[in-house]
């Protein structure tokens, strides 16, 4: 079941040139849905909640994965991992960590958190390139992603 | 890192066929892995629990993956689901769920009970090969596994 191409992705990063990287690498790798930004922690919570400068209606559809940073200023990527997956109406919504940290302490913090994956971002392009692609592949044409039930 | 060729992935599926489609799919795919099969909800509990009456002791290693046919003989695929999730030791496992009925409303209930994902059953052994070896490569290659015993010590 392929996921419809106009749920977006939500991509949760504060360095503009990360975010760069990361959109080509979807684009180059054949991604057709839109992807959302958010700079920052509170920025993808106010989203998510649809709330703030979200509130308008249609104005922050729900995204059909998240892509979160984990090192951002303010509430950082832990957090709104924590809280989304302690949410009853959010959890559903998987959520795949991109950072540059390998330290193992995140990666067991993540999983315990309840976040669907775990990637670290290769330094180079190419493998950055590659890595995007296989993971759209898999989160896009492997995957049945949730979708939200009591709106159509 | 992820799953390295030499962890073990457990695949829990109920059947007549003396091999799972899903452990043929996963044999064809050239995968190296050591496979468990668990027949069984009951069969699962007890080689996955370190403790309880259903303990296994014949269980050598923490699998790395988790395969998990949603409809099982003796106990409903959710259930047990939401039993692994409640143990430490598989709680940073990845558990992926196969899924045949139902299958919108199914897979969201098997996010919400902590699947990492969901992917739909099929039918024949050669369906799940495509399927399985995508699945492999993004568990192996992509992502990075926690690898239990490695954790807070190494530092």
């Amino acid at each position: 079941m392929v996921m419809t191409p106009n749920q977006p992705i939500l991509l949760v990063e504060d360095s503009p040139e990360d975010y760069e990287t990361t959109v080509r690498s979807l684009q180059k790798a054949g991604l057709k849905n839109p992807i959302v930004r958010c700079v920052d922690g509170d920025d993808a919570l106010d989203y998510l909640h649809k709330r703030g400068e979200y509130s308008e209606p249609h104005s922050a559809p729900r995204p059909g994965i998240v892509l979160l940073d984990l090192n951002l200023p303010g509430t950082d990527g832990r957090e709104v991992l924590e809280e989304v997956k302690q949410d009853p109406l959010l959890k559903t919504i998987p959520i795949i960590v991109l950072t540059t940290s390998s330290d193992e302490r995140d990666i067991e913090e993540c999983y315990q958190l309840g976040a669907n994956s775990y990637i670290q971002k290769p330094v180079d392009l190419d493998g950055f390139v590659k890595s995007m692609s296989r993971m759209k592949d898999y989160w896009f044409e492997v995957v049945i992603l949730p979708k939200e039930t009591t709106m159509s | 890192m992820g799953i390295k060729p030499d962890q073990l992935i457990v695949v829990i599926q109920s059947g007549p066929e003396d091999l799972s489609l899903l452990v043929s799919g996963l044999h064809a795919t050239g995968a190296n892995n050591p496979i468990k099969h668990l027949r069984s909800g009951k069969e699962a509990l007890g080689y996955l629990c370190p403790r309880g009456v259903w303990r296994d002791a014949s269980r050598t290693s923490t699998p790395a993956l988790i395969l998990l046919d949603c409809q099982l003989l003796d106990m409903d695929g959710k259930g047990l689901l939401f039993m692994l999730r409640q143990m430490p030791s598989l709680k940073t496992i990845p558990i992926v769920v196969f899924t045949s009925t139902a299958i919108q409303e199914e897979a969201n209930e098997c996010y919400t009970l902590g699947a990492n994902s969901c992917i739909q059953k099929f039918h024949t052994a050669a369906e799940y090969v495509p399927i399985v070896s995508r699945l492999l490569d993004y568990w192996s290659q992509v992502i990075i596994a926690h690898q239990p015993g490695v954790s807070m010590a190494s530092t």
